[in-house]
């Protein structure tokens, strides 16, 4: 599914983690998947050299000794909408959820299989890889739209009343999905596949995180009524204006 | 050795008691009718004059009269009188001690008779001579020593308790404040030491005194300070130990990935190699899990969890990885209830207690899970396997971290031994219990009491529009 058409077409990733050994390993494997990694070892370098505009994805260990991964993070969020990867240790539930809160795209815990990195990336980044411009089999425009709510799928590009709404890479996912299927539920195990690429893990709550941030960010609709209906332990629901 | 404290208390003492005593004596003082005034009348002269009279009322007024004199001369001047006739008997008609008859009977002979004590009182008598002719004795005792102290009206009494009471309190609420302060000061510090708040230290709130409770205060502090630098260096050496053995887990996990886009089709040794890397991690994820619930450092959440979702959840995950290996995980019964807690590590729990039982019911037979309400606020959760059991005598053991009841039993079922020891110490953090024994038929029987907020009795509806997600 990845095409590598020239150099500008390589997708570039940066490893933000004190373990350089890993980072070769990890770059060795990735490069035959199709990847180029870079490492950063040094967290105040790691904020510029993210907000730099050269990494589609950025993974980022939140226990980096000396500045926080969370540091890191924030600062990132408040300049850049970059897809971010966190790495958390394993079990660490709290770290998880204040990195999703902090708008992290998904999280691996540590030690995480190679094939697992993989597999996140692609689908944080499945709309990107797909190709913006090159794929004529698809059409080069595609639209969605609920209500005020307009999607342009391909540009990656929301606009709520002709206003844009800034999303990450997985609440544009989830929204993308949502709005599809809009009027009718949307399984919970369906959008974690589909906007995460993996199944939830039982009291997951990433998911949850995701559809709140989005939420806040497109506000309630003109008529005062939720977007985004939760069933509890079923799914989300995007909720047409006449229904 | 004569100490602070010690000394301390002997001074104080000595000076409450000095104190209390002048205090005392002052109230008296203050109280009492002046000696001069007491010894004025009771004097011969003051004596005939109030004989004179009480003799001038009898025969002009009659008894009634005298009793009545009599009684107000006694409140008076603290002097009781009677008449006595010359048949030595009392014209009141009171009884008289056989002391006042024998004065009345001296004054008959002499005129007079001189001071005698009867029992407290000092007692006079006088011979008298009515304006009719007759004669009459006045006998008059007077109280004297303690009897005269207490014979003072109540509200002399009252003052005088209440110096005392007050003199003693104002001098022993300090001494005992002084005492008292410090000890409760260690002693809340020792109860929030022993709930782990291990940064709590005394010397500040205890001041600049040099005492025995002084020098406990900073034995405390030394102690604190020490329990304080183990728990944080244990921890510290947890969380090393754990992220030193986890990079290189992580390295040989990507390594190991490289090795596979390498190898081809003959993954047989990778995969081999994976399932122990991923035991290791296991492994190391149960040490840390077990060292934070331990060390009283996790507080768990505090959210509704519905533990029926969570057994049914579990049983029927175990079940479907154990069907191939011709055993089965079976839910019998389960009650709709509420705990409140962290839904993670109770699921872990019940996870862990399941798991045990898998790897040990034999071959063809199935794991029994059942759930039952035991008290209104209270649900156990019972997991039966169909085993060999476990000896009786180390039952109470198998709770303990990396406990195996026989090396050959656990060693090939592949358990790591500190699942039921996780399982233990989490509902044990819920405020619940756990207890293992032998079904009578053979095979493990293993209990999980968990406190609930009650039993629901109707299902929450499923459409809840959900605002935001708890973050704890």
């Amino acid at each position: 599914m990845l095409t590598s058409n020239g150099p500008n077409r390589t997708v570039r990733v940066l490893l933000v983690d004190d373990d350089t050994e890993l980072g070769e390993l990890v770059r060795e494997y990735l490069a035959r998947e199709g990847f180029s990694l870079e490492i950063e070892a040094d967290g105040t370098r790691a904020v510029d050299r993210a907000l730099s505009g050269d990494y589609w994805l950025i993974v980022l260990d939140v226990m980096l000794p000396g500045a926080s991964g969370f540091d890191i993070l924030r600062h990132l969020r408040a300049a850049s909408r970059v897809p971010v990867l966190m790495l958390t240790a394993r079990g660490d539930d709290v770290d998880r959820i204040v990195g999703l809160e902090l708008g992290a795209d998904d999280y691996l815990s540590k030690p995480f299989n190679p094939r697992e990195l993989v597999a996140r990336i692609r689908a944080v980044l499945r709309r990107s890889l797909s190709g913006p411009a090159g794929d004529a089999a698809e059409p080069a425009e595609e639209r969605l739209g609920v209500d005020d709510v307009e999607v342009d799928v391909r540009r990656h590009v929301v606009r709520r009343a002709g206003a844009p709404v800034e999303l990450t890479a997985v609440e544009f996912n989830v929204l993308e999905i949502l709005l599809r299927a809009a009027g009718t539920v949307v399984r919970r195990d369906e959008l974690a596949r589909g906007a995460l690429g993996r199944a939830l893990m039982p009291f997951d709550r990433s998911l949850d995180v995701h559809v709140s941030r989005l939420r806040k960010k497109l506000g309630p609709r003109a008529d005062g009524g939720e977007r985004i209906r939760a069933l509890r332990a079923v799914g989300y629901l995007y909720a047409r204006g006449d229904s | 050795m004569i100490r602070g404290m010690f000394l301390k208390i002997v001074l104080w003492f000595w000076a409450s008691l000095v104190l209390v005593a002048l205090a005392l004596h002052a109230a008296v003082i203050a109280t009492s009718i002046p000696t001069e005034v007491r010894v004025q009348r009771f004097s011969d002269t003051a004596l005939a004059g109030y004989g004179r009279r009480a003799v001038s009322i009898l025969e002009s007024n009659g008894v009634p009269a005298l009793a009545a004199y009599l009684q107000h001369l006694e409140s008076e001047t603290r002097i009781r009188a009677a008449l006595i006739d010359e048949n030595g008997r009392d014209l009141t008609g009171r009884t008289v001690t056989p002391a006042v008859l024998a004065a009345a009977r001296r004054a008959e002979e002499l005129g007079y008779a001189e001071v005698q004590v009867d029992g407290g009182r000092a007692l006079k008598a006088h011979r008298l001579e009515g304006s009719s002719g007759r004669r009459y004795d006045l006998v008059a005792s007077t109280p004297i020593g303690l009897v005269r102290l207490f014979n003072d009206p109540p509200s002399a009494q009252l003052l005088r308790l209440l110096a005392v009471l007050v003199t003693a309190g104002a001098v022993c609420y300090p001494l005992a404040r002084y005492v008292a302060r410090p000890l409760a000061t260690l002693r809340a510090a020792t109860q929030e030491l022993a709930a782990g708040n291990l940064a709590v230290r005394v010397t500040p709130a205890i001041g600049r005194r040099r005492d025995e409770l002084a020098d406990l205060a900073r034995d405390f502090d030394r102690m604190a300070e020490r329990i304080d630098g183990l728990m944080s260096s244990e921890r510290r050496l947890l969380r090393d130990i754990s992220h030193e053995l986890r990079s290189p887990l992580s390295r040989l996990h990507v390594a190991l990935g490289l090795a596979r886009q390498q190898a081809g089709d003959d993954q047989h040794a990778l995969d081999r190699i994976e399932r122990e890397a991923e035991r290791l991690n296991v492994l190391i994820g149960q040490l840390l899990m077990l060292a934070r619930l331990e060390s009283g450092a996790m507080e768990p959440a505090r959210e509704p969890v519905d533990l029926a979702a969570i057994v049914r959840d579990v049983a029927e995950d175990a079940d479907f990885e154990v069907r191939s290996r011709g055993r089965a995980v079976r839910v019998t019964a389960t009650c709709e209830c509420v705990a409140m807690g962290a839904p993670d590590l109770l699921r872990s729990a019940v996870e862990n207690i399941v798991r045990n039982a898998v790897r040990h019911t034999r071959e063809g037979t199935a794991v029994e899970v059942a759930m039952r309400a035991s008290g209104p606020r209270q649900v156990v959760i019972t997991v039966r396997d169909h085993g060999s059991g476990v000896p009786d005598d180390l039952l109470p053991h198998i709770f303990r971290p990396f406990y195996r009841v026989g090396d050959a039993r656990d060693r090939h079922t592949g358990g790591v031994g500190l699942g039921l020891t996780i399982a233990d110490r989490t509902i044990r953090l819920h405020g619940g219990s756990v207890r293992a024994a032998n079904a009578a038929d053979g095979g493990l029987i293993v209990e999980l009491t968990i406190p609930v907020d009650g039993h629901r009795t109707d299902r929450a509806p499923t459409l809840t529009p959900v605002t935001s997600p708890v973050v704890s």
